[in-house]
Formats: C-alpha cells, sequence, structure tokens
C-alpha cells in the first residue's frame, strides 16, 4: 500500500489551472420546486454539446426528452447549461453542480431565466436520477453535503436528499397546475 | 510549500513512538498528564522550517519538481496589487427583489463591512478594498473580485470562487497560483435575506472566503459547510477563518504570534489521504486542515495555548470530484481525482479513541510541533453527519445555540438524521461537552418537535463563557463539533425603542433597550458605529445615542446592536427597528491631479463646494480594479485628501469618482484620468519611512529613509538628490546604493503634505505623506528572564518592566486600549499600564511573556511599544537571568 501512495504521489502533476467554485443553495420542497420550474421532464442525457462563457464556464448537455411533466419546452431536444467545464487551457469545478452521466434517465427540474440558457432549479435539487425496482419508478438524488441554507430563516440545514415515485411526482405536478389554474 | 522527501522523516523521537509516552499511566491527574504531556512535547518541539507543507483548504495544485512534490495555492499575489489590495468591485446585473426597507445602498453598505472584517484577520496580510460599482461585463487584465447580484435559479444562493488563475509564481511563503480574478455571484432576489439578515452577512462572508481562496472546513467556522456552522454576525469569523486567512496571506508577524501543530495520520499504518484532522481547545475555538496523499499534515496560525489533535472523519460527498465538505480533490497525471482514503474511526492524539484519554499539545508562538502522529481504525461511516444545534432566546430558532449561564434550564436542540425516531433517541447514544457538562438523563427528543434532540447543560466550576465544544458518541462512533454551542453570560441586546432626534450637534439617534452595556457596536444598515456608554433610564433599560449617520435622502436605516459575546438584536427580533438618517449634503467636487500615469502611487485631493464630506465614515473609489485608495484624509467636510496607487496593468480611461459619506452615495462627475506610464527613476516603487520606528509616519525633527527598489538608478547618476515636502526643499544624503536619508524640519506643521523626490531634472509626482506628533518612546526597559522547566517546552519565561512616553495625555482605559507591545516580533497580550511615578504622559507597563528561545539574540530582547498603531523605536533589553 505504502508502495502504491507513494508512485501515486510522485506521478502528481500540475494540471490544466483547474479553478474551483463553491455553491451556496436554498433548500426547496418538492412543491417548491414544481413551482419554480419552467419545465419538468424526463429524459435521458445526450452528448455535450460544448462548453461557452467567458467568464464563468458553462458546460451545455443535450436533453432526449421522453416526457413532459410540466410546461411546454417546445421540443423533445433540450439543451441544459450547467456551471463549470474545460475550454482551451482553463477549466472550472463547482461544487455544488451536479454532473449528468451520459446515457442515464432523470427527471430535470427546468427553468429559464433572462439569459435564455436552462439550468436546473436549486442545481443538485433539481436533478433526480430515475430508477426502477420491483415494477416502481422512482426518481432520487442523495443529500447535498455542501452549503444548503433554509429559505425563510437563512439557517443552515441538513438536506435531506429526495426519493419520490414517478407516480406521485406526476400528482404532485397535476395539483400544482391545477392550482395555478390550468396547463403551464 | 515543500515537501521533501529526505528529510519528511526525521529521526527525532515522537510521543506516539515511545513506550514512556504512551505509557502514562490512567491514574495520573490531568495536571499531571499535562505536564507528562508537556515533557513529551518538549521532546516534539522540533522546528522544521525548511519542510513546511500545507493545509488543504485552500484551491490546491500538485506538481514535481526535482522530485520533490509542491503543493501550490491559488492566492492573489499582493505583490502585483495596488496598494498590496485586493480590490474588489461590484454590479447589478438584474434588478434586486428586495425586502420592505431594505436598498441597494444598505446592500453595498454591507459588502462594505465585510470587506472590512476580511481585511482585518490577525496575524495576515489581506485586505479587500472596495474599488466601487462597475459594470457587469467588467473587463481588464487588473486582478480582483467581483462581486455581482444576479438573477440566479431559484434555490441558488450564491457561488463563489477563483475563475481564472496565472501560471506558477513564487514568494516568500512558497509557490502558487496566482487568481486573476474571482467571482462572488449572489442570488438578487433577497426578499427572504434581506441586507441587514444573519444570514445575508454571513453568506457574503463566506462567500468572499472562497473568493480569496479558502475552501470549506469542518471547524464551526464561516467556512464550514452550514451545518455545523457557528459564527455570527456579531462574531463572524472564527480562529480556523484567520489560520486559513494567515496561511494564504501571512502578516509578517505570523511566523512569530503563531504556532505549528504537524503530523501524520495512518490507518493501520498505512498513509491516509484527506483525513480531516483538528486542534481543539477546550475553549472550543479549533483548526482544522486535511491529510496529504502521503498521511501527513500540518495546522499552522494556532494561538497559544493547549489543544487536543483529533482525526475524524467526514461525511463522503455524493458529487463525483469532490472530497468531504466538498472540497476539491487533487488530481493525478492523467487527470483523475485522488480519492479520499476510505472512512475510520475517530481518534486522539495519541491513540486514544476518547478525548478523556487524549494527550492535550501545548503551542507557544513562534513554535513548531512535529510528529503529532495518529493511526485510526477502519470503520463504518459514522451515523452522525454534522450535528446543526438551536437554541431560541426570543421566539425562533437561532443557530449556533446559545446557552445563557445564569438560566435555570440551559439547554440546547440538536438536529441531525436519526437522533430521535421521534419517540426514544438513537439507541446507545451518549453526549459529552468539553467546558461544560451533560449528566444522565440530560438527553431526550425536544417535546415541541421530538425529531429534534434536547440536549440540557450543566456548567462546572471551570465552565467560562464562549464557544464550548459536544461529543457525539455511540458504541465506538465518535462524533466531536467544535464551538457546538456559546455560553453566554446575560441575554442579547434588545432594542425597544429607536429614535432620531434633534440635538445641538445634529439629528442623532437614540436607543432605549435592555442589555445595552454588552453592546460592542451597533450597525446602521451596514455602518459600524462603536457602541458609546448606556446609562440607565428606568425599568431596567438603558439608553445610549450617537450622530445619525448621512444618506442620499434621510432615509430610515435597519439599526442592529451586536454585542461583544457574539449575539445580536436580531435574535430577539429578526426584522429591526428603522431610523431616519440625515440627509447629505450635495455639491461639485474638484479633483486635483485629475489625470495620473498608470504604474504610479500619488495624492489626490478632492475638494468640494459643500461639507460632503461631512460624515464619520468616508470612502472613495474610482469603479476600476487597478486603482486602489490606500489611505484617506479627511482634512474637513468639503476636503479629503488620497493616498492612490495605479496599479501598472491598469487599463487607460476616464474613471468617475464615488464616495460614500456615510451611507449616501456620491457620484458629483469628478474623474480620474489614467495615462500612459512615465519614465521617471521617482515615479514609483520607492517606500518611505520613518527611520527610528519603521513606519511611514514622520514627525518634525526626524530622520526619514527613502528606499529605492532593485534595479533603481544609483544616486552616483545625479548630482544631487532633493526631497520636496510641501513648499520646502529638503537635501537627502544617499547612504547606500538603494537609500537616501533626509531630516524632517523641527517647525514642519502637522498634517498631511506633499512629497516629491527629485534629481537633476527628473521628478517624481507628490505622494501624500502624514507629518504627525512624535511617535511613543520606550525611555526605559529591562527584562528578567528564566528557562521554563522541562515539560514547558524549549522556552523561557520573561518579565518585563519598561516606562512609556505617549505623544498625547490619555486616561487609563484610553492607554489600555491604545497601547501595545511586542518582545521579538512576538505581541505580549493583555498588557496592563499603570500610570508612572514619574508622571506626565509616562505609563509604566510590566508583564510576563513565554517567549522560544530565538527570541533572544546576541543576548538581547528587541522590544517595541505601539501607541494607536504607531510604533516606538526598537529598544534593545539585555537578558538578565537571577
Amino acid at each position: 500500500m505504502r508502495s502504491g501512495w507513494k508512485s501515486t504521489v510522485f506521478l502528481l502533476l500540475l494540471m490544466l489551472p483547474a479553478a474551483g467554485l463553491c455553491v451556496t443553495l436554498e433548500q426547496l420542497s418538492l412543491e417548491e420546486m414544481i413551482e419554480a420550474s419552467t419545465y419538468i421532464v424526463r429524459g435521458r442525457v445526450g452528448p455535450t454539446l460544448g462548453v461557452s462563457g467567458a467568464t464563468m464556464l458553462y458546460t451545455e448537455y443535450e436533453l432526449q426528452v421522453t416526457e413532459v411533466l410540466s410546461g411546454d419546452p417546445g421540443g423533445m431536444r433540450l439543451r441544459l447549461a450547467l456551471p463549470g467545464g474545460r475550454l482551451g487551457g482553463r477549466e472550472q469545478v463547482f461544487s455544488g453542480v451536479p454532473v449528468p452521466i451520459r446515457g442515464k434517465e432523470y427527471v430535470f427540474f427546468l427553468w429559464r431565466g433572462r439569459s435564455g440558457m436552462l439550468q436546473l432549479v436549486g442545481m443538485t435539487q433539481g436533478l433526480l436520477e430515475v430508477r426502477r425496482a420491483a415494477g416502481l419508478a422512482t426518481a432520487e438524488r442523495a443529500p447535498s453535503d455542501g452549503m444548503v441554507l433554509n429559505r425563510r430563516s437563512g439557517l443552515p440545514v441538513h438536506d435531506q436528499g429526495m426519493r419520490v415515485s414517478l407516480a406521485r411526482l406526476r400528482t404532485s405536478v397535476a395539483a400544482a397546475r391545477e392550482r395555478r389554474g390550468g396547463p403551464r | 510549500m515543500r515537501w521533501n522527501r529526505a528529510t519528511r522523516f526525521p529521526a527525532a523521537a515522537g510521543c506516539a513512538e515511545t513506550a514512556d509516552c504512551r505509557g502514562i499511566p490512567r491514574s495520573v491527574s490531568r495536571g499531571g498528564r499535562w505536564q507528562m504531556m508537556g515533557w513529551c512535547a518538549a521532546l516534539l518541539g522540533v522546528v522544521l522550517a525548511s519542510i513546511p507543507l500545507s493545509a488543504y483548504y485552500p484551491f490546491l495544485h500538485w506538481r514535481v519538481e526535482d522530485g520533490q512534490l509542491v503543493a501550490m495555492p491559488e492566492r492573489f499575489d499582493l505583490r502585483e496589487l495596488p496598494g498590496r489590495a485586493v480590490p474588489v468591485v461590484v454590479s447589478r446585473a438584474a434588478a434586486l427583489g428586495l425586502a420592505e426597507g431594505d436598498s441597494w445602498e444598505a446592500v453595498q453598505s454591507q459588502l462594505r463591512l465585510a470587506l472590512r472584517l476580511w481585511s482585518q484577520v490577525p496575524n495576515s496580510s489581506l485586505r479587500l478594498l472596495d474599488a466601487g460599482e462597475v459594470a457587469p461585463d467588467l473587463g481588464t487584465q487588473a486582478p480582483h473580485i467581483q462581486v455581482v447580484f444576479d438573477e440566479l435559479p431559484p434555490g441558488v444562493i450564491g457561488m463563489a470562487g477563483p475563475v481564472a488563475v496565472g501560471q506558477r509564481r513564487r514568494d516568500d511563503a512558497g509557490s502558487f497560483l496566482p487568481i486573476a480574478k474571482s467571482m462572488v455571484i449572489l442570488n438578487g432576489a433577497i426578499e427572504e435575506r434581506p441586507s441587514y439578515s444573519e444570514a445575508f452577512f454571513l453568506t457574503l462572508m463566506h462567500e468572499l472566503g472562497h473568493a480569496v481562496g479558502l475552501q470549506h472546513t469542518f471547524t464551526s467556522s464561516v467556512m464550514s459547510t452550514g451545518v455545523t456552522r457557528s459564527t455570527t454576525k456579531a462574531s463572524p469569523l472564527a480562529v480556523d477563518d484567520h489560520a486559513g486567512t494567515a496561511f494564504l496571506y501571512p502578516g509578517k508577524d505570523a511566523a512569530s504570534d503563531t504556532g505549528v501543530i504537524r503530523g501524520r495520520v495512518t490507518i493501520e499504518g498505512e498513509p491516509l489521504h484527506f483525513a480531516p484532522v483538528t486542534a481543539l481547545m477546550p475553549s472550543g475555538a479549533a483548526v482544522s486542515t486535511l491529510t496529504l496523499p502521503d498521511g501527513s499534515y500540518e495546522i499552522r496560525g494556532l494561538p497559544s495555548g493547549r489543544f487536543y489533535v483529533y482525526a475524524q472523519a467526514a461525511p463522503s460527498s455524493s458529487q463525483a470530484g469532490l472530497g468531504p465538505g466538498q472540497i476539491v480533490l487533487p488530481r493525478d497525471e492523467a487527470g483523475e481525482f485522488i480519492a479520499p482514503g476510505p472512512t475510520f474511526g475517530t481518534r486522539f492524539f495519541p491513540a486514544a479513541p476518547d478525548w478523556k484519554g487524549a494527550f492535550m499539545v501545548e503551542v507557544q508562538p513562534g513554535t513548531q510541533i512535529a510528529n503529532i502522529d495518529i493511526d485510526v481504525p477502519r470503520q463504518a461511516e459514522s451515523v452522525f453527519r454534522g450535528v446543526t444545534t438551536y437554541s431560541f432566546p426570543g421566539g425562533f430558532a437561532v443557530n449556533p445555540a446559545i446557552v445563557r449561564a445564569s438560566e435555570t434550564d440551559r439547554f440546547l436542540v440538536a438536529y441531525a438524521p436519526n437522533l430521535t425516531d421521534g419517540e426514544r433517541v438513537m439507541e446507545g447514544l451518549e453526549v459529552e461537552s468539553i467546558g461544560a457538562s451533560v449528566g444522565p438523563g440530560d438527553v431526550y427528543p425536544y417535546p415541541w418537535a421530538p425529531e429534534f434532540l434536547q440536549v440540557n447543560i450543566r456548567l462546572n466550576p471551570f465552565s467560562a463563557t464562549g464557544p464550548k465544544s459536544l461529543v457525539w458518541k455511540r458504541g465506538s462512533d465518535l462524533y466531536v463539533q467544535p464551538a457546538a454551542f456559546l455560553l453566554v453570560g446575560q441575554r442579547p441586546p434588545e432594542l425597544s425603542e429607536v429614535t432620531t432626534e434633534a440635538s445641538e450637534d445634529g439629528e442623532r439617534i437614540r436607543i432605549d433597550g435592555t442589555e445595552l452595556g454588552a453592546v460592542g457596536s451597533y450597525l446602521v444598515d451596514g455602518l459600524a458605529v462603536p457602541a458609546a456608554t448606556a446609562v440607565d433610564s428606568g425599568d431596567a433599560n438603558r439608553v445610549t445615542a450617537f450622530a445619525a449617520p448621512f444618506s442620499n435622502d434621510g432615509r430610515p436605516a435597519a439599526v442592529v446592536a451586536l454585542a461583544k459575546d457574539g449575539q445580536s438584536s436580531l435574535y430577539l427580533g429578526a426584522k429591526p427597528p428603522f431610523a431616519a438618517t440625515r440627509t447629505a449634503s450635495a455639491g461639485d467636487v474638484r479633483i486635483h491631479p485629475s489625470s495620473l500615469p498608470v504604474g504610479v502611487e500619488a495624492m489626490l485631493t478632492l475638494e468640494a463646494d459643500a461639507p460632503v464630506f461631512a460624515g464619520n465614515s468616508v470612502n472613495v473609489s474610482f469603479g476600476h480594479p487597478g486603482i486602489a485608495v490606500n489611505h484617506l484624509w479627511k482634512v474637513s467636510a468639503h476636503r479629503v485628501v488620497l493616498s492612490v496607487a495605479i496599479s501598472g496593468n491598469a487599463d487607460l480611461g476616464s474613471y468617475p469618482v464615488t464616495f460614500w459619506n456615510d451611507l449616501a452615495k456620491l457620484s458629483p462627475g469628478a474623474a480620474l484620468t489614467l495615462t500612459p506610464p512615465v519614465h521617471s527613476p521617482f515615479a514609483n516603487g520607492w517606500r518611505l519611512m520613518d527611520v527610528a520606528t519603521d513606519h511611514p509616519t514622520l514627525y518634525p525633527g526626524s530622520v526619514a529613509r527613502v528606499q529605492f527598489p532593485d534595479g533603481w538608478v544609483p544616486p552616483g547618476a545625479f548630482s544631487e538628490i532633493t526631497i520636496l515636502l510641501g513648499d520646502v526643499a529638503l537635501p537627502a544624503v544617499c547612504v547606500g546604493p538603494q537609500t537616501c536619508e533626509f531630516s524632517v524640519p523641527g517647525e514642519t506643521s502637522f498634517g498631511v503634505k506633499p512629497l516629491a523626490i527629485a534629481g537633476d531634472d527628473a521628478s517624481g509626482l507628490p505622494v501624500a505623506v502624514e507629518i504627525a506628533e512624535p511617535p511613543p518612546y520606550i525611555v526605559q526597559a529591562s527584562g528578567f528572564s528564566r528557562s521554563l522547566p522541562v515539560g514547558l517546552l524549549d522556552g523561557i519565561l520573561a518579565r518585563f518592566s519598561m516606562v512609556v512616553e505617549l505623544p498625547e495625555v490619555v486616561s487609563a482605559t484610553e492607554a489600555a486600549r491604545g497601547l501595545k507591545v511586542r518582545v521579538s516580533g512576538q505581541s505580549a497580550p493583555n498588557v496592563q499600564a499603570t500610570p508612572s511615578e514619574e508622571g506626565g504622559n509616562r505609563w509604566r507597563i510590566t508583564f510576563d511573556l513565554r517567549l522560544p528561545r530565538a527570541a533572544v539574540r546576541d543576548g538581547h530582547f528587541r522590544l517595541r511599544a505601539e501607541w494607536l498603531g504607531r510604533p516606538s523605536p526598537e529598544v534593545l533589553v539585555r537578558e538578565t537571568t537571577p
């Protein structure tokens, strides 16, 4: 073991100057996530479409949508932008920003702001992995161990992660739509 | 930072390796054990300055140089920054969502407060400078931090860190990657987190910490990941924040004023990577780090005292590429992240599973304690994924928990997953407190919310107020929570009535309330006002008053009282009272000179036709990170003098001056134009200081030194060099290839004056220099010392007696507040001054100080007194032994 770590240590080299950034999140309930989303879709992550940005880098991922739970995204192939990435000689790594894995199926809580980019609501909170077991499909994510604050008190809180069945998620989204008075 | 394989494993005996140290019988009393530990520490006290390692909290990069592993942090290169300060600019990229009574001006005042606090970290040279408001798409080569309020996705409060770093550089502290730009992006929707709130301010402090290069920590500091953070708006930075900042940006006295613990963490004998290691004082102050891939660690910046040292696993990250606490992992040559070591059980130095069986390590300023090695066992991930504590001093929860010593039912409420099942406490759970007590039956589900835990706190005779730690145990699973709660002596300050009233000196803010005697300062928005004495007003209330700050329109501003013990009036009312401010004058302002070349330091004067500088706090900026206002002297309400530094890579152009008169923001239209650099040997780079005190403030009759930079044209190239001090030409005598000296005439009047250097046909721009009263003088001093007995490190205990003459007549309170002493570079804490029997402005000071042997050089101590930041000439005192 010792020789192992030594060989590892001495193989270390300076990589591209990778800048690290940290994200502070506000804890959102499922209902708040639904309310805040422009679109909620289920689908798979396609290829990375590129990295752009002058100061802050954003990596764009193709989303291959298989189900639209809320909103009208206007197509079944979307572009999701997430902070971070590698461009030229620069790399930015964000803690608190998830890295979707190509080919995996997720539920995406998407938000489109003034910039026009589609981003995740609550970053790690807005990406739930779809899992199927014993005939039950769930959307879930692990607790975040980063900085998460309560929305109203501003106090730091324990993020509990999330696990919800797709059926209950559809029901919750439909109920929210109804509360808002019709399809969105 | 350099890790030298050849010298990494010194042959010095360590406690962890010797039977004598391990074999301390359990019957030894605590004091006896401390003494034994001190004896062990004496063996371990090895100064290893040649192999500095790194704390992991910076963003680190790795490189192999000459067979040595070099860890390089990202940090600003202060040498290239104007005025050696990091410029911070602020932008609005989207409209703000503000709470009632909040404003953009109030937000900016909180930012200035945060910059000031990060600039006052002990033993650090970091200074953050308000460089003004800029467009969001600022493009410049001048290094800086940009704070942007923007539209972010819902659920995202902010993100921060360096976004551009340069190629490797080296300075006295080692190799590093210079930050070219850091961003702090905050969600502009702050209706739920108004600018006056604890949440807004602590988030701002946290994100600025990332921007200067700090990552997350595990020690209840402002840089903690959240659940264990225990800093407050009244006391926003913890010792760990100080240590991390001083590591990246060490002050000149950092090495002599603080200590170092280093060692190695192994898991069943093998090196353990990325293990959190913490040095914890019984008082609750803690500093931590992470081990390097070889298991080594180093904790710098420790204050004097005794520490438990323990290694404790942190929850692994759910995100690829990140370690515990979402700290960015280092990478190997293939670009792959180097994974943290396996999870393990907590162990205290040297091998104790519990703090009660631990040895304490004694740290003295200027010493480095090596070989504090800990071997930990493999163990499944802890059930304790961090614990958050709350209390309810008002009608709502605050964090960290505040426990009042005088209360009969002292308790806090804690939360972590699985502490209770809603009815019963987790089976086998035990809670202890370091510094207080938790008895049997003191832990049970909180009746009002049984998913939380109520923990009753008992006091013992040694329970002093301050932060206290908790230890959570379940079987072999142990979790230490530094500064888990704050033990206080009184309730938070309560502001029952805040009014703005007329007085002879203009409007003032009058405050009625309770516990005002414990208030250290008041905030009016983000403007800090020192607390004046509060007097009885009946019914247990006190009353105090201070001049109402200026604002643009007399708008009401939030008033918050910050207590010295870390509490604030926000603990009793989340929405503070508001008080009307004074409407500031507006007027035309002239700037002289109106243009300066880049790459110089120079004096600027702003003159107004109205009292636009009437406030107690005046800040000037130019909206460009390449222009730094190093110093501002307020001459009158109509006139201020600035010392500005212009970066060599500042962008040419015209930059309008903006200034803050308290909370009033004024942009009068005057501008400073930056022109191409000039090539004069006297234009920039030289330093001016008083010969006797090494301080830039001069006084009538003093001798001043001009120190020219490396590569400067030698004085022999000029037939004569003249100093122009105001209108007076003074001959300079060059005493070395880069050093000239001149005498300040005894009749020179006090005040800020322009000073320029000329030689033959060349001359430089005038800089601002302050002519003030003479500095303090040590008129008599003696020092007796004796070697400390074995067990108290390799040091000496010295008693000093000195008489200091101050430049002015002051009260005993003022003397105690403003007089400081340093011995051989190390500050003497708690200096008490009494009027000297000789009378006048002379004060006698006697104090004891433990010093490392290296503090005596050629048989002498070096003593310097300091009055309000101005040092005295250094005095050598011969060491005398009884």
